[in-house]
């Protein structure tokens, strides 16, 4: 089971997200992000004991992002970061470079750019 | 050709192919059984699972490979409930990781069945496919079941011209309601990585903005470089199941496949126009721009982002296998067969005693030029054997890891609950003696167990824990290897040793012996109770036939024991027993030889500086006493010994004892050449070796020299 709970801040809405983030959750979760993003400036997810998450998950994160920055908001993801960054690895969500959709060339999935 | 021909050949390349294999199929049961272990430890953890099927799916490959067909269709079904276990069809269970243990024991039998001779029963093969089954979710039942009925050999086997490394580019669509129908793509990409090195990116520009987006739908495909010696068709099987609802392309980089030699891989530039994703104008219009070049060619829009990234994803691929080919051609490494190395060792040690007869007679001679001859030869061989000698080097976790198996299955089948710790597994012994430590090894642990270790509740009754621990280390110290079995059972108790030591005439009923060696009667023949030896080993080998074992190895065992905390028994053991650095000695015209890792100093000995104190005979060295024995008295040597004897001081246990001699020749490489049976049974003497002048030295065993004198110390002393 996912549990979601939001945060007002003086920046912005946190959500904190916990749980089994899955397809069977992405839903409700798509619903929450939405209306977050409707009203405040600048969102932040923060994943803390996170049980299980995939790539139905990491799909509604990268759309929700870009849907915050083609309106100008900042849209950000904390907390959690070895199993995030693992499944952004195995999975091949990491970029080298921020993709157009969301302008600026801005990617959630950003690493450190390596020589070429 | 004819027909006959190759077939001969083929059966003949077959037979090559397995003895190669032979080594690598023991070691892949070996990482099998570990990886079942540790998954028995953690059952969700899902690198741990990926462990076992990768273990299982090798055995499949390269076993069908070698032609071990019933070997490859086993093991087929047994991956089949792992690979429904990794997709979380099924969960594991103790029942599961049982039945998978039985099954890799099965499978060695197979193996020992080609290997040895030892034909195996397809009666057990039946009964663990039939259990398997019915762990199989019902549609993957039916699936393995037909694949057994008319088991094809596995893709990686049936294409000879497989064996060689292809690189591929896969680009795979699966269908929009892909996560609906409870695969998990991931679990696709994650077996896709089991065939070789790989890098995934994931194409995202397709996934809509959060209010258009069907959050459960999959609007993402992939694109992959995978390096695999398997072959096309195993990497269609990954996607067997999803193949009707997806789009799946898999083409080889080039014509070949191959990873291009040369170091520089084509650029990024070249990778666009190569992937169809981009024209040469286009190219050659950006090259005008200094920015790099996927940032400008995504600025302009003449490339998805996902397209550059796949590009440059399979650029970092083959430079990464470049560089990794690279390092492989530094640092080959070859597997030879153990009778080999063996015979190697044999031939240093013939070389190093006729190189010592080569040094004796340039040392007698005149001649300048043989003498540097000799010295070089000298040299060279001291290399040469200590070079082979490391060859024979193996790391001691190869046999401690298969306790691991023995302690579960042991503690389980006692209803008690035991932890096996490993240290110091990289310590390398010689690999005669990490053969011959087995058995008696598996005996110490089996004691620990059975009654070392109390029934959890009598633990918890006296304030530990439910779970007993087996602490199994082992680490050098000079020219041997300390291996010790530590358990945190209830101990020895030395008042029942006593009395069954004497109640079986071994001490006397009055004798005070310390605590040390009254633990040290256990390894005595005849201490063991029959009833032991069948219920506590298991295997007929009492105590007495570790001592045996050790004592064959040169080793020696020590124990100690405290009531309510704990046993440990340390087992000493030379590093190897074919050439060791001796200490060349004479008495009379005979030669003895002290291994020289345990010579502290030598001294001499005149008329008058003895001591004697309650019967021993005590030297003054430096204000400390040392016992020291008449090894010319001891074996009865005739004739008299001349007027300044010389003393060898050597570390024996914890003490320092001397060793009276004639003279002392000096240092010696020494092959250790056995007495065989007929002098087995002297006392202090572990073997001999041969000389330059071809004469035989005899190689004294010191701990037993001191064992024995002791005795006969105790036994003069109670008679009085």
């Amino acid at each position: 089971m996912a549990d979601i709970r939001e945060e007002t801040t003086n920046d912005g809405k946190t959500i904190i997200m916990s749980g089994e983030l899955t397809v069977s959750a992405v839903n409700s979760i798509k619903i929450t992000l939405l209306n977050a993003l409707r009203v405040a400036p600048a969102l932040q997810v923060r994943l803390e004991s996170v049980s299980r998450m995939d790539i139905a998950f990491l799909q509604l994160l990268c759309s929700a992002h870009r849907t915050a920055a083609d309106s100008g908001k900042q849209f950000t993801v904390s907390g959690d970061p070895d199993r995030f960054l693992e499944l952004l690895k195995k999975s091949g969500f990491q970029r080298h470079i921020g993709c157009r959709e969301s302008g600026k060339y801005t990617c959630l999935w950003l690493v450190q750019a390596e020589t070429r | 050709m004819s027909d006959q021909n190759q077939d001969q050949n083929e059966s003949f390349d077959l037979n090559v192919l397995r003895e190669m294999f032979k080594s690598e199929a023991y070691d892949l049961l070996a990482e099998l059984e570990n990886a079942l272990l540790a998954l028995e430890e953690s059952p969700r953890d899902k690198d741990v699972i990926s462990r076992v099927f990768r273990a299982l799916h090798t055995i499949k490959g390269s076993g069908g490979a070698c032609g071990f067909d019933d070997v490859s269709h086993f093991a087929h079904q047994v991956e089949a409930l792992y690979d429904a276990i990794r997709n979380d069809k099924t969960a594991v269970t103790k029942e599961i990781i049982n039945l998978t243990l039985a099954a890799r024991d099965q499978i060695a039998a197979l193996f020992d069945g080609y290997y040895r001779n030892i034909p195996a029963e397809q009666e057990i093969t039946d009964q663990i496919v039939s259990q398997v089954q019915r762990f199989l979710p019902e549609g993957l039942a039916k699936t393995a079941k037909k694949a057994a009925a008319a088991p094809p050999l596995p893709a990686d086997v049936s294409e000879k011209s497989s064996v060689r490394q292809v690189t591929y580019r896969i680009r795979f669509r699966p269908s929009p309601t892909i996560f609906q129908t409870g695969t998990d793509p991931q679990n696709l990409i994650d077996e896709l990585k089991t065939l070789g090195p790989c890098r995934v990116v994931a194409q995202l520009s397709e996934i809509p903005d959060l209010e258009k987006l069907n959050a459960e739908e999959c609007h993402l495909y992939w694109d992959v470089i995978l390096t695999t010696d398997r072959g096309i068709d195993a990497i269609k099987d990954v996607f067997i199941f999803v193949q009707d609802v997806s789009e799946l392309t898999i083409e080889p980089l080039d014509e070949a496949g191959q990873v291009p030699g040369e170091m520089e891989y084509k650029k990024l530039g070249e990778l666009l126009v190569e992937r169809g994703d981009l024209n040469h104008d286009d190219i050659h219009d950006v090259m005008q721009d200094q920015r790099r070049l996927g940032e400008i060619l995504v600025e302009r829009g003449l490339v998805n982002i996902d397209k550059v990234e796949a590009a440059l994803t399979e650029q970092q691929h083959v430079r990464e296998l470049q560089r990794e080919r690279q390092k492989t051609e530094e640092m080959t490494s070859i597997r030879v067969r153990s009778d080999k190395l063996d015979k190697l060792v044999d031939l240093v040690g013939e070389l190093v005693t006729v190189q010592a007869r080569l040094s004796q007679i340039a040392a007698e001679g005149t001649s300048a030029l043989l003498l540097s001859i000799a010295e070089e030869v000298e040299r060279l061989t001291a290399e040469l054997r200590d070079n082979s000698m490391s060859i024979r080097m193996m790391p001691i976790g190869t046999i401690f890891n298969k306790y691991r198996r023995v302690v579960r299955d042991l503690s389980q089948s006692l209803g008690k609950s035991v932890d096996l710790f490993l240290e110091g597994t990289e310590t390398e012994l010689d690999k005669t003696v990490i053969e011959k430590l087995h058995d008696p090894l598996v005996h110490l642990i089996r004691n620990c167990i059975d009654h070392g270790i109390e029934m959890p509740d009598t633990r918890a009754a006296a304030g530990k824990p439910r779970q007993g621990t087996i602490r199994l280390t082992a680490e050098h110290s000079g020219a041997h290897v300390l291996i010790r079995i530590e358990d945190d059972g209830g101990g020895m108790n030395a008042e029942a040793i006593r009395r069954k030591a004497i109640e079986k005439g071994l001490i006397a009923a009055d004798a005070a012996l310390p605590q040390k060696d009254l633990f040290s009667l256990v390894l005595l023949p005849g201490f063991s109770t029959a009833k032991q030896v069948t219920d506590v080993s298991g295997r007929g080998v009492g105590m007495d036939v570790v001592k045996q074992a050790i004592d064959a190895l040169r080793g020696t065992i020590d124990i100690v024991s405290v009531p309510g905390q704990g046993t440990t028994i340390t087992l000493s053991l030379p590093l190897t027993l074919a050439i060791i650095d001796g200490f060349l000695t004479r008495i009379g015209s005979d030669y003895y030889v002290l291994p020289l890792s345990l010579v502290d100093e030598c001294v001499e000995l005149k008329a008058g500086d003895a001591v004697s104190a309650s019967g021993r005979t005590l030297l003054n060295v430096r204000g400390e006493l040392v016992p020291y024995i008449k090894l010319r008295k001891r074996f009865a040597i005739p004739g008299d010994a001349p007027k300044i004897e010389q003393v060898v001081i050597a570390k024996v246990e914890h003490m320092r004892v001397g060793f009276v001699v004639d003279h002392i020749v000096g240092g010696h490489q020494t092959v250790i050449k056995n007495l065989g049976k007929m002098y087995k049974k002297v006392e202090g003497i572990s073997g001999a070796t041969i000389l330059g002048d071809g004469s035989v030295a005899l190689i004294l065993d010191v701990l037993k020299l001191v064992q024995g004198v002791e005795r006969e110390e105790v036994q003069a002393t109670s008679s009085k």
